[in-house]
């Protein structure tokens, strides 16, 4: 039947293989929060980070890793370094800056209303008799109108860091974590993440072209350790 | 009423039979995916005696607890938005997923991709069984030889190994099996089929087809895989559309074509058929001798127990860019580039459709007449390509071309009240109530230039998803053919809107991101020539004869129809020829 969850039993069992691949957390504050499953058990977790530095063109981030689970309680692991290896999103558009947009209203409102018709697009389906509104036209030097960002949440970004090799029995989970991967979403609801997600944006505009532009990224480097210490 | 049809379907469904799987050690068949693609193989294999595995990544679908056909939006809580975040946290990229429908969709977090910074691609998939079919929106459309052999006409790229007379059968036959209500019109960029009776067109629509007329151009009734009529004998446990106007939530008395509707339920009466959900397929595994695949290595999403299992023929359906994620994640000693990439094009040739550019406004004749319910419809009105058909409509500035989707009618959720209507306090409630029956909107379906250079990989830098398997980076960008399209058509349908008498309050808008249409193809083309393409013109892999991809990667052109219609005859056939070379022993 497919209303239950029947797996039949098809073909050769490999082998269980107990690893954990990847998390995902959300930036709140500096804090990377999130939570994973295994089998019936819930983990939270917490990634924060307390420094970042350039290895070799890469961007590395330091800092606690915190595990919660209501059996164990909390533990942690300091020194977790997260290696910054690939992005996808709006990672590289450069979200308005809450300054800027206290700053002036004009900026504050084209960036309001814009977002909120992006958040408003239909899909595919949208054919009923209601509408589909179409933005102010963006418009290239041609004339030609532009391609939108990536929709509603069109600043969120991901960024995929791979973590250093953990130890699951330090931190109470029961799996191999050695290669875990920490896909970190910026989507901001707080000034902090929000001048975190700037950072990282820029950051990653400055890492992700070839060649990399050192002097924005060690700028930025040294802006998020600022930010890190505040 | 709806509670004994739904369990009268999955009855359809029989449990495992422990017996055929004790004695099946190789499986004749093995499909990977359960939505348009893998359901039409699934029942054309079944049916022709073949013991067929269906690998599905995604959950069992369980309609009573997973549709949310009829609820009302104060049923729920938040109204139906959800709670505030709950897209942030896990279905950022899943535009379309409503609070609704958002277990059809994948969570984000479990399903990475990647991007360059600035090139954005959305990608929106489903992992359930019956994939995208369960909330598709239904627009069956052909493609005609203007697209199969465009690059012959306008010299740009390549032209499909298949042509429309070769195809038309099948389309017959896919719109008789699914449903498809819609009218003969007689314009060749949309040849005609079989089809049921075609939806009425509301009050506003007649106007905005008049408008149409009068700037030269068609305005037909949509094509949709919906049952307007009683169902015929074969349609088992499928019901008349009732006009209700859900069918994005799931529709659980099967009126619109989905996997679990029409195609696995039929498969799975031959007792041929086992369907594993929670079935993710790594790779297809090969014979180290003759490089033949046989077999798949797939991991169970639930436990993460890891299989293998033998089959003689492979069939992927898991969708487009998923089947090229498989290929790419399949290399082997005699593949060392991807599963029969010795030509190197897998993952390139990549397109979309883009939309996001259109006009919208009031009718203003319209205004203030008694409301009556039209959204029960859930379709419009389809304004066919009208340029680049013949010498006389040729445009100046880009190749190809672009129809538009238009609707007007009144609707639950007045959105032009949101949207189009300014002011506030009762003068606002005024206006709201005079507009409410007179909006009228048309946005751009259009077609994209397939290019090399538009292409998936798999990540450089090793992301993988929840399960350790290697995701796909996209890299994909319009080109000005492309941006000058979208600019003919932001004119053109403020022209037309005009025409049709309408006040117009907005035009032009912005072109969507690659991928948001939905109609992600290419990345594993047809062709005649296996160094320039990875199938032939039976979906069937050059470099290895006994797998077939069967979904949308195989499209050589976008052209600007929705694809679906030609996915499933294009299965269909394939799956016709796989017979006969199974039987003859070619595979
Ligand atoms: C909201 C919406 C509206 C749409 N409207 C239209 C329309 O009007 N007209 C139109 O023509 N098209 C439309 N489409 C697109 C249409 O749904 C797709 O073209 C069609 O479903 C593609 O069929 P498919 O079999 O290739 O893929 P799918 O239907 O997506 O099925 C693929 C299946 O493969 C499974 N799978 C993926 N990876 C794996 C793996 N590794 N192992 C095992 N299984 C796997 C998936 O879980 C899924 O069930 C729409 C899509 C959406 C979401
Ligand atoms: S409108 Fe018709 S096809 Fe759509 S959900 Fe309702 S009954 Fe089903």
């Amino acid at each position: 039947m497919l209303t239950e969850n029947p797996s039949p039993k098809v073909g050769r069992s490999t082998g269980n293989q107990r690893k954990l691949h990847s998390i995902h957390g959300l930036l709140r504050g500096r804090v990377v929060d999130g939570q994973f499953d295994v089998r019936d058990q819930s983990y939270r977790f917490s990634f924060v980070p307390a420094s970042a530095s350039l290895v070799e063109g890469k961007l590395i981030l330091s800092g606690r890793m915190t595990v919660h689970t209501p059996q164990l309680g909390t533990r942690f692991v300091d020194g977790v370094e997260a290696r910054l290896v690939a992005g996808q999103g709006g990672m590289g558009a450069a979200p308005v800056r809450r300054q800027l947009l206290s700053g002036t209203a004009q900026t504050s409102q084209t960036s309001t209303s814009s977002q909120k018709i992006e958040q408003e697009k239909g899909p595919e389906t949208d054919l009923q008799p209601g509408l589909q509104p179409f933005g102010s036209p963006r418009v290239d030097e041609l004339g030609r109108p532009v391609i939108e960002s990536t929709g509603p949440l069109s600043f969120v970004g991901v960024l995929y860091f791979s973590l250093s090799t953990l130890d699951g029995s330090t931190l109470g989970v029961p799996l191999d974590l050695s290669k875990v991967q920490l896909n970190l979403r910026l989507a901001p609801t707080d000034d902090l993440a929000r001048d975190l997600h700037f950072m990282f944006s820029n950051l990653t505009a400055a890492l992700f072209q070839t060649p990399i532009d050192e002097r924005a990224s060690n700028e930025q480097v040294q802006e998020l350790n600022r930010m890190f210490k505040s | 009423m709806v509670r004994p049809l739904i369990r009268q379907v999955l009855q359809l469904f029989p449990q495992t039979h422990e017996a055929t799987l004790k004695s099946t050690r190789v499986f004749d068949a093995l499909i990977i995916g359960s939505g348009a693609s893998g359901g039409m193989a699934a029942k054309e294999l079944t049916e022709r005696g073949f013991k067929v595995l269906v690998l599905e990544a995604g959950p069992p679908v369980n309609p009573a607890r997973d549709f949310t056909h009829h609820a009302w939006p104060y049923q729920a809580m938040y109204r139906g938005f959800g709670p505030p975040g709950w897209k942030q946290q896990d279905q950022w990229m899943q535009d379309t997923a409503s609070y609704y429908s958002r277990h059809f969709y994948v969570k984000d977090s479990e399903h990475p991709y990647t991007t360059d910074p600035g090139k954005p691609f959305m990608w929106v998939r489903a992992r359930i069984v019956g994939g995208k079919t369960l909330h598709w929106g239904r627009l069956s459309w052909r493609l005609s030889d203007l697209d199969f052999k465009a690059a012959s006409q306008d010299g740009f790229g390549d032209d499909w190994p298949v042509s429309y007379s070769e195809l038309a059968p099948y389309y017959d036959r896919i719109e008789e099996f699914i449903g498809v209500a819609g009218n003969a019109d007689g314009l060749p960029q949309v040849p005609d089929g079989k089809y049921m009776p075609p939806m009425p067109l509301t009050c506003g629509e007649h106007l905005l087809r008049k408008g149409a007329e009068k700037t030269g151009r068609h305005a037909i009734s949509m094509r949709v895989a919906m049952l307007t009529s009683q169902p015929k004998s074969f349609m088992k446990g499928r019901r008349k559309c009732h006009y209700c106007g859900h069918c994005g939530d799931g529709c659980d008395v099967n009126a619109m074509f989905s996997s679990i509707a029409s195609t696995l339920p039929l498969a799975a009466a031959t007792g041929r058929m086992t369907l594993r959900p929670n079935s993710i397929v790594r790779h297809i595994v090969t014979d180290k001798n003759t490089g033949k695949a046989k077999g798949v290595a797939f991991v169970d999403r639930v436990t993460r127990d890891e299989y293998e299992v033998d089959a003689k023929v492979i069939v992927l359906a898991a969708s487009t860019l998923e089947s090229t994620r498989i290929l790419l994640n399949s290399k082997s000693e005699h593949h060392p580039q991807g599963l029969g990439n010795s030509s190197g094009v897998l993952g390139h040739y990549l397109v979309d459709h883009f939309g996001g550019i259109g006009a919208s406004g009031f009718l203003p004749m319209l205004a203030g007449r008694d409301p009556i319910n039209e959204d029960g419809k859930a379709t419009g009105i389809f304004i066919p390509r009208f340029r680049n058909l013949d010498a006389k409509t040729k445009h100046p500035k880009f190749l190809r071309g672009y129809g538009f989707e238009c609707g007007s009618g009144t609707s639950m959720f007045p959105g032009m009240a949101r949207r189009l209507i300014t002011g506030f306090g009762s003068e606002y409630k005024k206006q709201v109530r005079r507009y409410y029956t007179a909006p009228v909107g048309m946005t751009t379906r259009a077609a994209m230039l397939s290019r090399f250079e538009n292409h998936v990989e798999l990540d450089p830098s090793g992301v993988v998803d929840a399960w350790g398997i290697p995701v796909l980076k996209m890299h994909i960008q319009y080109s000005d053919n492309e941006r000058e399209m979208a600019k003919d058509a932001a004119d053109t349908s403020e022209e037309i809107l005009r025409a049709a008498g309408a006040e117009i309050v907005s035009t032009g808008g912005q072109m969507t991101a690659p991928g948001r249409i939905i109609h992600e193809l290419g990345t594993a083309r047809m062709g005649n020539d296996p160094k320039t393409s990875m199938l032939n013109k039976f979906n069937q892999l050059h470099d290895v004869k006994n797998v077939f991809v069967t979904d949308g990667a195989c499209f050589v052109s976008s052209a600007n129809q929705n694809p679906t219609l030609t996915i499933l005859a294009l299965t269909l056939r394939a799956c016709e020829y796989l017979t006969e070379e199974y039987k003859r022993g070619d595979l």
